[in-house]
């Protein structure tokens, strides 16, 4: 049975295929079209999904649309007509864009792609099992509990259930407007980050702080309950009635005005971060204990936007709630695609689920396009780059860990492209997680982001343990653990200087300083050789030159872009940037023996700024 | 659509509710803070993945909307607004532009 699933027109478009169960791509559309989380009917994904599996739309057992549109037309209908009196233009604007794109889905893809499969039908699964089952099927749990987080689906905004070999059932929801995501997105909002792709800042930002407002958010803004359910007071909230998400009583509360974007980020924002991200962590945690103790589960899965927050995630682990977890790596929308194609085929299958109880069946989330050697030659040769082609595959390695052991910046482009909203080592910027001024050249050269924003370590996974405190495996990069502390230099968080907080990134504060965050912490990826056998054996040879198993793993891209694609993608980023050394399969691309360009700004245009 | 055409009929809608009906549309996510909860968690009435087919014709749409008679009898109440959807559930985008310049008559009779 092989089945198409499909999400789009909120955020993070993306398609996924499956055969008989088994993953056979899923991408999200920013990918090809180039604007960052793009809401766009997946057109290109689509494409490449049916090319990947080898059929055409009409020959498909089914074709899946990732949330329930009548639920969703409740929900922005009733919203429209009970805050009508208030915001006219906004619930116009809402109800509008629900009426033009979500009903019209079906007729859309048939004008492209023709008939819908062999029964000419979209199937639909609502928002929340879509996440479920993302999470639940693709995981190596026979069974396990499933709490999914997010920002909202038709009406949930946090789900938790059970699911036990083919069978997954949520039994429990907390409803719109009492919300995780949408509490997270108005802080983000508040300290000048952009809502929906800023999240990752303000999480970034909260080790920098002090959680001294956590009283103060939990007796005005938020009340949380001992099963780990939680209400938001409305009044802090404008997203029923603008786009803004929260009200100007934050000003008010916290004494200080909403943070403009690209502005100095004041002390008392950066305390707010920290304060934010520990009532989260203590809504999950309570939310996992609850959980556990109902459904006497040893594993846990899950989902939503809100469960890409590695800190979040991290915290959660050491409590040792349950003995595993495992996380979808394309938590937000994007895996939304995956999660309804899974769910339409366990629900319709006869077959039973087969479960590996070594990996999960999510392919190190490698699942979009490659590029093969031949096909990147015939690039390059055609658009006149200088290049070396090294056919030695051992000579290649050697050469891209002599590299990053000289301090070169590396864009490595290899194999098939991740899904989800990490690279994690095939469109990926790798350097020398040794190197003080790694972490501030990175953010200011490289990625032209902002100079506080933390890198995350590559790890050989069997090292792992050496250096951080994480007994599990965190090969999607979704964990936050602390440096151990003999790898420490300096065994102290104390800030020294409380107005320049920002600055003392440079401050080395263990011998992988480039990876160490302010609180001694990193969002760790551990790499395997059975899951990623190229990026293992870089690591592996950097280990045997260096000492060192670690390297910086940051996606191939610029501030606001997609991670790259296609070697054209992997090119203009590699030009735009002060990355020295371009590596697109076995092709070894100088810097210093490419065309001049004029200095090349267009990216700033290019891209909307996250 | 254009947004003023929308207007049109969002708030043709809305002139079409009873006092009762605002009211109701106004409570619906206000009701939680006037008692005292120990729980947000709402136990759910189906626990199963309920795939369902994308409703194509407004008689789906109606059907599906059984589980909210306060909507369920807007499509009853204002005959304009059902002809809308169904045109947009047929035809899709495709015919918005034809769509759109049918939209004056509509407007009219909203």
């Amino acid at each position: 049975m092989i089945v198409l699933g499909i999400s789009a027109y909120y955020h993070d478009s993306s398609a996924a295929i499956i055969n008989d169960g088994v993953i056979v791509a899923a991408v999200q559309e920013e990918r090809f079209t180039r604007v960052k989380q793009t809401a766009d009917l997946p057109i290109y994904s689509i494409s490449y999904c049916l090319e990947e599996a080898g059929i055409e739309m009409s020959e498909l057992d089914a074709v899946v649309f990732y949330e329930n549109p009548v639920l969703k037309f409740d929900r922005s209908l009733s919203l429209g007509l009970g805050r009508y009196h208030i915001s006219k233009d906004y619930q116009n604007k809402l109800f509008s864009k629900y009426i033009l794109q979500k009903l019209a889905i079906p007729q859309e893809l048939r004008e492209v792609f023709g008939q819908l499969g062999k029964n000419d039908l979209l199937y639909t699964v609502p928002h929340h099992y879509s996440h479920a089952a993302s999470a639940f099927y693709p995981s190596p749990f026979e069974e396990s509990a499933i709490l999914i987080l997010d920002g909202v689906g038709e009406w949930s905004t946090t789900s938790i259930g059970v699911g036990k070999g083919k069978k997954l059932e949520l039994t429990h929801s907390i409803d719109f407007p009492n919300s995780l995501g949408l509490l997270y997105s108005a802080f983000t909002y508040y300290c000048g980050f952009k809502v929906n792709s800023g999240e990752y800042k303000l999480m970034g930002l909260a080790p920098y702080g002090e959680a001294k407002y956590v009283k103060l958010i939990k007796d005005n803004i938020v009340e949380i309950f001992e099963d780990g359910s939680f209400s938001l007071n409305l009044e802090y909230f404008d997203f029923l009635d603008k786009e803004i998400i929260a009200s100007s009583k934050f000003d008010l509360l916290f004494k200080i005005k909403a943070r403009k974007s690209e502005t100095k980020i004041e002390i008392k924002y950066i305390d707010i971060a920290a304060s934010i991200q520990d009532v989260v962590e203590e809504i999950i945690i309570k939310l996992a204990k609850n959980l556990a103790k109902n459904t006497k589960q040893k594993n846990l899965v899950m989902a939503g936007g809100v469960a890409l927050n590695c800190s979040a995630n991290g915290k959660l682990l050491l409590e040792e709630i349950f003995e595993n977890i495992w996380i979808q790596p394309a938590s937000g929308d994007a895996g939304g695609s995956l999660g309804s194609a899974l769910s339409y085929y366990y629900a319709q299958s006869k077959t039973p689920r087969k479960v590996e109880n070594t990996n999960d069946s999510q392919k190190s989330s490698l699942l979009g396009p490659e590029y093969d050697s031949e096909t990147i030659q015939e690039y390059l040769r055609f658009s006149n780059l200088p290049f070396h082609l090294c056919e030695d595959y051992n000579l290649l390695i050697d050469k891209i860990a002599r590299y990053i052991d000289d301090g070169k910046i590396i864009g490595h482009f290899s194999g098939r492209m991740e899904y989800g909203p990490r690279a994690l080592g095939s469109r990926s910027i790798i350097g020398d997680a040794r190197d003080i001024k790694m972490q501030n050249q990175m953010n200011l050269k490289i990625k032209y982001r902002e100079s506080f924003r933390p890198f995350a370590p590559a790890v050989l996974e069997e090292e792992a343990k050496n250096y951080f405190d994480l007994n599990s495996k965190s090969p999607y990069m979704l964990i936050v653990a602390n440096v151990k502390t003999d790898k420490l230099i300096n065994n102290t968080t104390k800030i020294t200087d409380p107005k320049n907080i920002l600055d003392q990134i440079n401050e080395p504060r263990s011998i992988i300083p480039a990876v160490t965050h302010i609180d001694n912490s990193a969002r760790v990826q551990t790499v395997s050789k059975d899951q990623n056998r190229r990026f293992y054996d870089i690591l592996h040879r950097f280990n045997e030159l260096t000492g060192c198993p670690i390297c910086i793993n940051t996606s191939f891209n610029v501030r606001g872009e997609p991670i790259v694609c296609t070697p054209e993608d992997a090119y203009r980023c590699f030009m735009r940037t002060e990355i020295d050394i371009l590596i697109l399969e076995n092709c070894i691309l100088i810097k210093e023996e490419q065309p001049i360009r004029n200095k090349d700004d267009n990216w700033k245009d290019e891209y909307e700024l996250d | 659509m254009s947004l003023i055409k929308n207007t049109i009929l969002l708030s043709s809608l809305y002139d079409s509710l009873s006092q009762d009906e605002v009211l109701f549309f106004q409570n619906k996510f206000h009701n939680f803070k006037k008692q005292k909860h120990q729980t947000s968690f709402i136990e759910k009435s189906v626990k199963h993945s309920c795939i369902s087919i994308f409703p194509e014709t407004i008689n789906d749409f109606k059907v599906k909307l059984e589980e909210n008679l306060e909507l369920k009898k807007l499509f009853t109440k204002n005959k304009d607004f059902t002809k809308i959807l169904e045109r947009v559930l047929s035809n899709g985008l495709n015919s918005m532009d034809e769509f759109d310049n049918q939209m004056p008559a509509f407007t009219y009779t909203l």
